[in-house]
């Protein structure tokens, strides 16, 4: 389930990305009706596993079945409404929506971040990672300062580190980066 | 006079030279997340979680409630120094409290929302310490149908209440709740939405709302184009005000503080609304509405008293229901669970200590938060010149501390990257975001309710209606939803017939 939201973000974003000037000035929401086209494709994916859970026959009014068919049947329904009205009526009230366009680079940097972390905590180290990460984070950001921003970044996460492992018992990954400085 | 009884116990809790040392902490931590916009208490207390997982639990709620609380004073600064809200309790703030500041009142502006949030704090922390006990009376009628109604309410009241579309909030509600879904059932222990994955099987509600409030908020600043803010405006020394301050002040601060904590305690989505109609209501009231958007103190004086009081009231249905209704108590519900505690009426006898030495640790940490936010109101306010790119790097590197440090799973990284992306399109295409933590939290609690409910009549749904409170309650929940829909399908008739 995650894994589908997760590719419709994706598809949503590249949506976004490409809604230029004229089409946000014609009032039809389109990245809305993307999102909500990906939440009834997830629906119904979900609502057809969901009948896959199982029923013993001593479990009332479908037991652990039910709750997932009426959500994911609640949640198809509610978003195939607010297709329709996308499409058809004048745009649905938004909270606090966002105004500018998009800059595709600051969410990419930000994940290419959480991925680099996810890459090298366990080879190099919580601190290493941790660091790499923030660098990118501040950069999407638009820091400019590396020097800082390498200071900073490995001063909080080693800081983070000797805190919550050494203090609170936490086990975060050393990492084998000292080891390999050592062997060559 | 049990309550007070019972409160004078909690004192004796709350005074122990350690909890005062965590009652600081909280209050300390609360006040800094309050001020830094991009990180608050929801994000915060379930960063906390792993960490506090080693304390007893007094001691973690202590922690948790004075970080609420120090919140609600911290975000103050940011809406009067730099016209952002810290927190959405105090977006109404930024109108009057910015407009202040400009013209040279930043000090009055933030002792007039430090004081008010005192007294507030101290009305509501009152208020909820004789009511709970009585709310628990009540709750002690209630059975597993009665429950699944009020969950129900809660529901529809989160989602349609708040924001601008109900559409939109209930599609968010739903998200929450099919991501709720994810995991074993507890009652039967079938697997569902795990998708044969042993990463799903325990839920993935701590890394959701990480992910939602940490890695979505980093997305949406940092791909917002026009997310440049607004210059801050200096502060130095302590706040203070003038005697005609004080005279304008303390009228707002009381009614904010009588409006804030009904509001919060009913099911409507916490501090938000109360703020709002404070700020509607002192306009009213003013002798000078003129004044009103361009620095007048009342819609400072109020509003902040409203989001402080507001916090004592959603305490009041968390601990005596077990019913959250903002984000933040969601959260602490979690909490609760972790420990194996089950808010509810019989918390209050069988953790008597743990509630009592909360309540009174409120009490305490809201007179330190009046002596951190006065004096030291200037040192506070440096907070806001970390400059943004480093501002939320950090805030990534401790997402990754709280989702990582614990369970090393690769698969959890992911997870919080895939709905830091949901977080974002939701943002952008402006769904509101605490509904989907209101269901995916509660959604399990109100499916067990029912299905308790079912077991004990045998299958027989007609329990949710022959019960008069159960009915009562979803005839509310109905009325919420429907209500304002057919409302303006009337006035939109009228005005056909009429034009």
């Amino acid at each position: 389930m995650i894994g589908r939201i997760g590719e419709g973000n994706d598809n949503g974003g590249d949506a976004l990305r490409s809604r230029s000037k004229e089409e946000a000035l014609v009032r039809r929401d389109w990245p809305t009706a993307l999102f909500c086209a990906l939440l009834i494709a997830a629906s119904v994916a979900l609502f057809t596993t969901a009948q896959g859970i199982p029923v013993r026959p001593v479990d009332p009014v479908l037991g652990p079945r039910l709750f997932p068919l009426a959500i994911t049947g609640g949640l198809g329904l509610l978003a195939s409404l607010l297709l329709l009205r996308t499409v058809t009526g004048p745009a649905e009230p938004a909270t606090d929506a966002a105004e500018g366009p998009l800059r595709w680079t600051g969410a990419a940097l930000v994940l290419a971040g959480l991925l680099l972390f996810g890459l090298l905590v366990e080879t190099a180290g919580y601190i290493v990672g941790a660091a790499a990460m923030f660098i990118l984070v501040a950069r999407a950001f638009g820091s400019r300062r590396l020097g800082y921003d390498i200071a900073i970044g490995l001063a909080l996460a080693g800081a983070i580190f000797v805190v919550f492992t050494l203090g609170l018992g936490l086990k975060l990954p050393a990492g084998n980066l000292p080891q390999l400085l050592l062997r060559s | 006079m049990d309550a007070l009884a019972s409160l004078a116990q909690g004192f004796s809790i709350a005074l122990t030279p350690m909890n005062l040392l965590w009652s600081l902490v909280g209050v300390t931590m609360g006040t800094m997340i309050g001020i830094l916009p991009g990180i608050g208490p929801a994000l915060t207390i379930a960063l906390l979680l792993p960490v506090t997982h080693k304390l007893d639990p007094t001691a973690a709620f202590v922690i948790f409630g004075g970080l609420y609380y120090g919140a609600m004073y911290g975000s103050s600064t940011t809406s009067i120094l730099i016209k952002t809200p810290g927190e959405t309790g105090s977006i109404v703030t930024t109108i009057d409290g910015h407009e202040m500041a400009r013209r040279g009142r930043a000090p009055a502006a933030l002792a007039t929302a430090a004081i008010g949030s005192f007294v507030a704090g101290t009305v509501g922390t009152l208020a909820l310490a004789l009511l709970a006990p009585e709310v628990v009376k009540l709750a002690l009628l209630f059975g597993p149908a009665e429950y699944f109604a009020l969950m129900c309410v809660a529901f529809v009241a989160v989602s349609s209440l708040l924001g601008a579309s109900a559409l939109r909030g209930l599609i968010s509600l739903f998200i929450g709740l099919s991501l709720g879904l994810v995991g074993i059932d507890q009652q039967t222990g079938a697997a569902r939405f795990t998708f044969g994955s042993m990463d799903l099987l325990d839920g993935i509600s701590i890394v959701v709302v990480v992910g939602l409030f940490a890695v979505g908020e980093a997305l949406f600043h940092a791909s917002n184009t026009r997310d440049e803010g607004e210059a801050i405006v200096p502060l130095q020394g302590p706040a203070r005000m003038t005697g005609e301050e004080w005279r304008r002040s303390w009228k707002p601060w009381l009614r904010g503080s009588i409006i804030g904590f009904p509001l919060g305690a009913l099911p409507a989505g916490g501090t938000e609304l109360p703020t709002f109609i404070s700020y509607q209501l002192e306009k009213k009231l003013s002798d000078r509405p003129e004044e009103f958007g361009r620095g007048a103190i009342e819609g400072v004086a109020g509003p902040e008293a409203a989001n402080n009081s507001a916090v004592a009231g959603v305490l009041v249905p968390l601990l005596t229901l077990g019913l959250p209704t903002s984000a933040t108590a969601a959260i602490m519900l979690t909490a609760f669970h972790q420990y194996g505690i089950q808010p509810g009426p019989l918390l209050f006898s069988q953790n008597a200590g743990l509630v009592w030495g909360l309540i009174a640790s409120l009490f305490i940490g809201n007179a330190m938060l009046l002596v951190l936010n006065l004096p030291l109101a200037g040192l506070w306010a440096r907070l806001l010149y970390i400059p943004q790119p480093w501002l939320y790097g950090g805030i990534m590197v401790f997402a990754v501390l709280g989702v990582y440090g614990v369970n090393r799973s690769p698969f959890e990284l992911g997870v919080l990257g895939a709905v830091g992306l949901l977080g974002l399109t939701m943002s952008r295409l402006g769904f509101p975001v605490a509904p989907v933590i209101v269901g995916m939290i509660l959604g399990p609690m109100a499916e067990v309710q029912f299905r308790r409910a079912v077991q004990i009549s045998q299958g027989d749904l007609s329990v949710f209606l022959t019960r008069p409170i159960a009915a009562s309650l979803l005839a509310v929940a109905v009325a919420v939803l429907l209500g304002p829909p057919l409302m303006d399908a009337i006035k939109a008739r009228r005005r056909v017939a009429r034009g």
